[in-house]
Order: C-alpha cells, then sequence, then structure tokens
C-alpha cells in the first residue's frame, strides 16, 4: 500500500515518455507551475498522511485550486507582461522546503 | 483501513500528475531552447536573422550582377572614348587644313603698296598701285612653292577664296581691302622664296615693275608666322558626296 505512490511516480514517468507531447514554449510557464503544485501536493500529502491528520477533501480542493490559482496568476502576468508566475513558484518553493523539513521531522523522530 | 487505503490512491494520482508533467517539463526543455521562457522570443530573432541572410545572400547576388553590367559598361566606354579620340583628332585636322583653325608656323611674307607719291599727269595711274592680279600672281607663286596656309590682309584663302578686283578696291573672300596687301604663307621657306623668284608673273612684278613704277614690294622670311582661321560661311547648298565607285 505504501508503494502506491511510487508505483504512480512510475506509471507518471513511464506515460510522460509514451504520450511523445511536446508543451510548446509559451506555455512552459505554465508546465513549470503545474509542475511545482503537483510536488508542493505530493508532499504535502506526505506530509499529512505521516501526521494521520490526511483529509481526502483538503486534499484534492487544496490541489486543484493552488494550481488553478498559479495559472491564473501565470496569466494575469502575462496579460500584463509581468513575471507574476515567479509568485507562485516563490510560495511553492517555500512551501515545499517546509514540508520537506516537517517530513524528515517525523521520519526522524 | 479502507480510508488510509484511500489516502493512497489519491496520493498516488497526484503524483502520477507530477510524474507526467515533470517528465513533459523534461523533454520539453531537452526539445527546445535551455532557457523557455525566451524561447518564444529567440525563434523570432532566429527567424529575423535567417531571413536577413537570406536576403544578404539575394542581394551579394544583385551585387555581382551589377558591378559586372557596370564593368561592361565602362568597357564599352572607354572603346567608344578611343573612338571619339581618334574622330575628334582627325577632326581637328581636317578644320585645319580647312583653313577653319588659326595656324602658325615657318613661312614667308609679302607686302605691296601703291606707290606712295601720285604719277605726273600724261603717266597711267594704273600702272602706279597694286592690282588683283598682282596680288593673284603673288599667292599662285606661293601656292605653287608648297604653302601650307595663305592669307591675304588676315583673310585665311580657303577652296572657295578669290582674289579679285571690285571698283576701286580689292575682294578677298567677300571681304573688301585695298593697299598695303600684306600675303602671309605659311611653308617651307626656301620653296616659296624660290617660287617667287621663279614664277613668271610674280618675278615679274617684284623684280621690274615694282622699282620702276615705285611699288612697294618686300619679301620677308618670318620665323614665327600666323595665318587666321577663315571667318565666312563653308555651308555647302549644291554639294553632295558621291560614293567612290561612280567616279571615274
Amino acid at each position: 500500500m505504501i508503494y502506491l505512490p511510487l508505483i504512480g511516480l512510475l506509471l507518471g514517468i513511464v506515460a510522460g515518455y509514451l504520450t511523445g507531447f511536446e508543451v510548446p514554449p509559451e506555455y512552459a510557464r505554465y508546465l513549470s507551475i503545474a509542475v511545482l503544485a503537483a510536488l508542493d501536493s505530493s508532499l504535502g500529502g506526505v506530509r499529512a498522511l505521516l501526521e494521520r491528520t490526511f483529509d481526502d477533501r483538503l486534499f484534492v480542493t487544496g490541489f486543484l485550486f493552488n494550481t488553478a490559482l498559479a495559472a491564473l496568476i501565470t496569466l494575469l502576468g502575462d496579460r500584463l507582461g509581468v513575471n507574476l508566475f515567479l509568485a507562485a513558484v516563490i510560495a511553492f518553493g517555500i512551501r515545499l522546503f517546509q514540508n520537506a523539513a516537517i517530513i524528515r521531522r517525523l521520519i526522524l523522530r | 483501513m479502507l480510508v488510509v487505503r484511500r489516502h493512497y490512491i489519491l496520493l498516488a494520482v497526484v503524483v502520477f500528475l507530477f510524474g507526467l508533467l515533470a517528465t513533459l517539463a523534461y523533454r520539453t526543455s531537452v526539445g527546445a531552447s535551455p532557457s523557455a521562457m525566451a524561447g518564444d522570443r529567440q525563434g523570432e530573432l532566429v527567424g529575423i536573422v535567417e531571413a536577413l541572410e537570406e536576403k544578404r545572400e539575394r542581394l551579394a547576388v544583385e551585387l555581382q550582377g551589377l558591378r559586372e553590367e557596370v564593368s561592361e559598361l565602362e568597357r564599352e566606354s572607354a572603346a567608344r572614348r578611343g573612338l571619339y579620340e581618334a574622330y575628334g583628332e582627325e577632326l581637328a585636322s581636317l578644320r585645319m587644313l580647312a583653313g577653319l583653325e588659326p595656324v602658325g608656323g615657318r613661312g614667308v611674307e609679302v607686302t605691296l603698296a601703291d606707290n606712295a607719291h601720285p604719277p605726273e599727269s600724261g603717266l597711267d595711274p594704273n600702272n602706279y598701285i597694286i592690282h588683283d592680279y598682282d596680288v593673284r600672281a603673288i599667292v599662285n607663286a606661293l601656292w605653287a612653292g608648297g604653302a601650307e596656309a595663305v592669307a591675304v590682309n588676315d583673310e585665311r584663302l580657303v577652296q572657295s577664296s578669290a582674289v579679285r578686283c571690285v571698283g576701286a578696291t580689292v575682294l578677298v573672300n567677300s571681304t573688301r581691302t585695298g593697299s598695303p596687301f600684306v600675303v602671309t604663307a605659311i611653308g617651307d621657306p626656301d620653296g616659296l622664296l624660290d617660287s617667287l623668284s621663279t614664277d613668271e608673273d610674280a618675278r615679274l612684278l617684284l623684280d621690274e615693275y615694282a622699282p620702276v613704277f615705285g611699288l612697294k614690294a618686300v619679301v620677308r622670311e618670318v620665323a614665327d608666322l600666323r595665318v587666321p582661321r577663315y571667318r565666312g560661311s563653308l555651308a555647302p547648298r549644291e554639294l553632295a558626296v558621291v560614293p567612290q565607285s561612280e567616279t571615274p
């Protein structure tokens, strides 16, 4: 059961290779945002599992809402000619490191 | 346990999405330019550069063609210039011979003048003045002696010139003139002087009539004589060139 996420990761990588789909350069920013959002949610999920506070609805809505918000900010930035997507990148990045640190402590404890 | 299992499934789904997206991002960054952000702009610039290079190639070919055209025209122009120069030289030579250019050179100057003192009554006054035929005798002797250009009182003698008598004056090239007459001739002075002393009419005038009737007749050799150009009109009205084969 604990291997399910790892299997999912492998399946994702394989699927990514098999699709042969290349994202156009102008959507590279959206892709990076989506990657970060997925990674953030993944680590957040792991942390919640370890803390035994995992909530299905919170997890799914958090992932979808954060991704949508990040995409929206990026879109707004594109329209304004400002790199607003960096805000999403930084926010995800900080949460990523925080979650990673908490996971590390939970495992080591 | 079922609830926990569902947690894992949800997490696996998100992780699956992460793996999928990360792989796509990786493939995109490998396939495209290193900096995905600048990808669009860079592609645009590359397109511009390629278009400009293509244009430059085209212009270089065009320039090469134009250069060849220019050098071709230059060669043509040089050839034509050579022809013009040859024509120009020939024209200048012919104009000089036709009397349309002032000329200079070695020659002889003959000055003729009436007797300064009127003759006594009873004698024929015609004997004491210079007549048109006297001038003609000198001119003819000079032509015969090899003169290349002759003028009478600065009237250049050309192919249509005549020296004739009109009343009390002498007409040269339709210009009235009178005593004293200065006949200038460019040519070998020895030949001219020799002709003046051997031509019968000239010899009579210079050596016999002049001393007897007190006419002025001075023959002078000049090292640098000037003969002016013909000032009249040469426009022919009836002349037409006949091809060589029709001439006898």
